[in-house]
């Protein structure tokens, strides 16, 4: 199962195809993605840039985390929330038994548009009153990115 | 609409036959099932794998010729953690219809606190209570309300608390998570949703793992005969309990929700509780 979408996606439009294509963040390339984050503290506005060569249509996320306090909020390339608050990770984009069936992503209904070279923006949290000392969180932005069709 | 069917004590082997009366406002169509008892210490449902039922519909019509064990029925985790077993079609019932259950426990001790959930939409006339549309021209973008209910007691009820949509856009509501992933741990905690007119969606407080569930519980549900013990496997963030048909909830609108915890026979501790209300922002074009 790719996305467990409630509504099927719309296809591309006219003179557009669409290639499926995901994003992969983790402390060796976002440093503060392996940052010890003290209690009840965040880290703020970590920057998920994006490709400049096509549109990414977001459709999917899957964050891995052994930390069952983080919190995590995602602001759109236009700068929206997508959440009031902080979202606990168990609540929000860790599926429940990976181990056995693998990480289902949670799907973004409709797909966010992404223009070309946008910056998604995450905010990390500890939600308990202990410190996370030992944090490696994966973020994986899944979706497809939009090719205009050569002629 | 969730009916809660909260049923006596079973002794082994003594069966009961019983009856269960839906709300006189509305008829009710039924469309999912699931069943529960409280978590014993080991924070496992075992003792709910001896349990096997049949139901009925509105003229006592069976829908099973014996009892089936329930773990066949409603399949993984009984039909919790937001999951229930799908009833398709739905059974619909009249306004003060009746079901009946025919049930056994099949365990070596008495089972106490069985619940029966029926899960599905009241079928109410245009205008018995207060719907809204989309706008003519809109756009949506996923929305998330996280939110705690702070310190909540061992052994505590509070009624009629207030979920408020933001005013800089509607909120549809389409799914919900519950629950501590961290200590300390909570077990019982039942929420009775309301709309803005104090009207429930439930006819008793629903609890949390059976209404919405989350990634990584504190539950174990028993597989089998075979005393295999395993943890949610599938649901939880990506397959939270919906909302079918969604919820509606415009600008600044108002959610009631009544919220109780019972976990004195546990080792627990004043805990804030997360809940999450997912679904997607409505904004005018």
């Amino acid at each position: 199962m790719r996305y467990r979408a409630q509504f099927p996606f719309p296809p591309a439009p006219k003179g557009f195809r669409d290639e499926d294509f995901f994003y992969y963040f983790d402390g060796n390339n976002t440093l503060a993605l392996a940052q010890p984050i003290p209690a009840l503290d965040a880290i703020r506005n970590i920057a998920l840039p994006l490709h400049r060569d096509a549109p990414f249509i977001w459709r999917g996320t899957k964050i891995l985390s052994d930390q069952p306090a983080l919190g995590v909020e995602f602001r759109t390339p236009d700068g929206e929330l997508m959440s009031d608050d902080v979202q606990p990770l168990y609540q929000s984009f860790f599926p429940g038994g990976f181990a056995i069936v693998g990480m289902l992503p949670v799907a973004n209904e409709p797909g966010i548009e992404c223009p070309l070279g946008a910056v998604i923006q995450l905010d990390l949290a500890n939600l308990s009153a202990a410190p996370i000392v030992d944090q490696h969180t994966a973020v994986l932005l899944m979706g497809v990115k939009r090719w205009r069709i050569q002629l | 609409m969730d009916y809660v069917w909260s049923l006596p004590t079973l002794q082994p082997a003594e069966p009961l036959v019983a009856p269960f009366q839906f709300d006189p406002d509305a008829a009710f169509e039924l469309r999912g099932l699931a069943a529960r008892i409280p978590y014993d210490a080991q924070g496992t449902q075992t003792a709910l794998a001896g349990v096997s039922l049949r139901w009925s519909g509105p003229t006592q019509d069976y829908r099973q010729q014996q009892r089936v064990p329930i773990g066949l029925m409603t399949g993984a985790y009984f039909g919790q953690y937001g999951n229930p077993m799908p009833v398709f079609p739905g059974v619909r019932f009249p306004a003060n219809g009746i079901t009946w259950v025919d049930v056994v426990n099949n365990g070596a001790a008495p089972l106490v606190g069985l619940q029966l959930f029926m899960r599905g939409v009241k079928l109410g006339y245009p205008g018995q209570w207060m719907t809204y549309p989309y706008p003519a021209k809109m756009r949506t973008i996923p929305y998330a309300y996280p939110f705690s209910v702070p310190q909540l007691g061992v052994t505590e009820a509070r009624l009629n608390q207030v979920f408020r949509v933001k005013s800089n856009g509607d909120f549809v509501f389409r799914a919900g998570q519950a629950g501590r992933a961290f200590a300390p741990a909570t077990w019982e905690v039942f929420l009775t949703l309301r709309d803005a007119d104090s009207k429930p969606y439930s006819n008793a407080p629903v609890h949390v793992d059976v209404l919405f569930g989350q990634s990584i519980g504190r539950a174990a549900y028993p597989v089998g005969n075979a005393g295999l013990v395993l943890p949610p496997t599938g649901p939880g963030a990506s397959a939270p309990g919906l909302i079918y048909p969604e919820i509606y909830l415009p600008a600044d609108h108002l959610m009631l929700y009544d919220i109780a915890r019972n976990d004195a026979a546990y080792q627990g501790a004043v805990a804030d509780f997360p809940i999450n209300f997912i679904g997607s922002k409505v904004v005018v074009a």
